[in-house]
């Protein structure tokens, strides 16, 4: 089937319009992930089966992140790119990426950031929103990728369920100079493919995102992570990035690190 | 956020207790160094997620000046503003108030903010954050 699509906002705001006022509730075969989920803070965990994790934070205080640029998952152009961030942080300069300025958070990079985030499920297509900056990501369900996937910031999603369990699979993810994977920066070519599988764990209290990606172009290997969200009763607050922040203005700094040149035709 | 007086790069960055991953980091402020600072408030700015405190305040020549002291986000998250207490009504223009912050690196006029002290010795902020685990506040009620 061929996957429509429309601008992001007028889609998201018929697609309110038209539905009942509570989300459409998953049928009795379809897990229900209705709700508010927190994410309490930015750290990918090791990934529950074992093997290669994320990369993992050297610095001792969460709030100045400084990644293992020696971490055997990154290529060398890569793990440049993480040193060159750690200096910079080291020397009281956030680093210049996407979600520092206020850029859009693909995935998984958007769990690199605490936020909050409901999702919507409908028969054909569930939808990520998250709090922050009112980011929508869609998941377009039983159907395969595009033949040729236009890059783009938020990439092709597809999804379906497993059990209990949403499985998203993702492609298409644009590299631009301020793409990130994680918190320290780690950054990734348009060869990347993520798949997340979301599970709501712990007697319902938790929800958790089993993610493996795979970048050829970036990674020596297949990695997982485990980003782990909290229910919450707190409704979504407004959340602008944009608004009173010193560091919109930032560029990346990095003409003289190697990066990967991306395809993307725009 | 006041650029002129203060120049370019002039952040002030609120952790009320030690925040967990923010949206950016708080790398230009020397988190090894506290200062209180005794001053009058001059505007608060409530946006989500950078709040600022703008403080009118004598540095060490004795100069009154105007400081920038981030306070991170409003609400939300377990460093919330709202969870530590504030309110709009706390915090107005002319409460002449005691700033704990970390300063910038560069020197410039701002911090991080950690906690306001009141004239009766009351303290607003400078809580760690909710563990995790713990449930969370009732929702978030809208600042008055």
């Amino acid at each position: 089937m061929k996957i429509r699509r429309v601008p992001q906002v007028a889609f998201t705001a018929s697609l309110l319009f038209a539905l009942a006022p509570a989300t459409l509730a998953a049928d009795e075969k379809t897990p229900d992930f209705s709700g508010i989920w927190q994410r309490q803070s930015g750290k990918f965990q090791q990934p529950e089966g074992g093997g290669p994790g994320a990369v993992e934070q050297v610095s001792p205080r969460a709030d100045v992140p400084i990644g293992n640029y020696k971490n055997p998952i990154l290529q060398a152009w890569a793990a440049a790119i993480v040193k060159h961030n750690g200096e910079m942080e080291a020397a009281g300069q956030p680093m210049p990426e996407a979600k520092t300025t206020c850029w859009p958070g693909s995935t998984p990079g958007v769990f690199a950031i605490p936020s909050s985030m409901q999702i919507l499920q409908t028969p054909k297509l569930v939808t990520l929103m998250f709090q922050n900056d009112h980011q929508v990501r869609f998941v377009y369900m039983n159907q395969p990728h595009s033949a040729n996937v236009k890059p783009s910031w938020y990439g092709e999603s597809v999804g379906h369920y497993e059990s209990d369990t949403l499985v998203v699979d993702s492609v298409g993810i644009a590299a631009k100079p301020m793409s990130f994977i994680d918190q320290f920066g780690t950054p990734h070519t348009d060869k990347l493919h993520v798949v997340e599988r979301f599970r709501v764990a712990d007697g319902g209290k938790m929800l958790n995102v089993a993610i493996t990606v795979e970048d050829p172009g970036a990674f020596t290997t297949k990695w997982g992570a485990l980003a782990t969200l909290q229910r919450s009763r707190n409704d979504f607050v407004e959340y602008v990035c944009a608004e009173n922040n010193p560091l919109i203005g930032i560029s990346p700094s990095v003409g003289d690190m190697p990066r990967q040149k991306y395809t993307a035709p725009f | 956020m006041k650029y002129a007086t203060i120049g370019f790069l002039t952040f002030a960055s609120l952790a009320l207790g030690v925040p967990a991953s923010a949206h950016h980091s708080y790398a230009m402020f020397d988190a090894e160094k506290t200062i209180d600072l005794s001053g009058t408030v001059k505007e608060v700015q409530w946006t989500n997620p950078h709040s600022w405190l703008e403080f009118m305040a004598a540095g060490k020549d004795g100069k009154v000046e105007e400081w920038s002291f981030e306070m991170g986000p409003v609400m939300g998250g377990p460093t919330g503003l709202n969870r530590q207490g504030f309110r709009v009504k706390n915090v107005q223009p002319g409460d002449k108030l005691v700033a704990k912050f970390h300063p910038l690196r560069n020197g410039r006029l701002g911090g991080e903010l950690i906690s306001l002290k009141f004239p009766d010795g009351s303290i607003l902020g400078g809580r760690e954050p909710i563990p995790r685990g713990e449930a969370p506040s009732t929702s978030a009620k809208p600042l008055e």
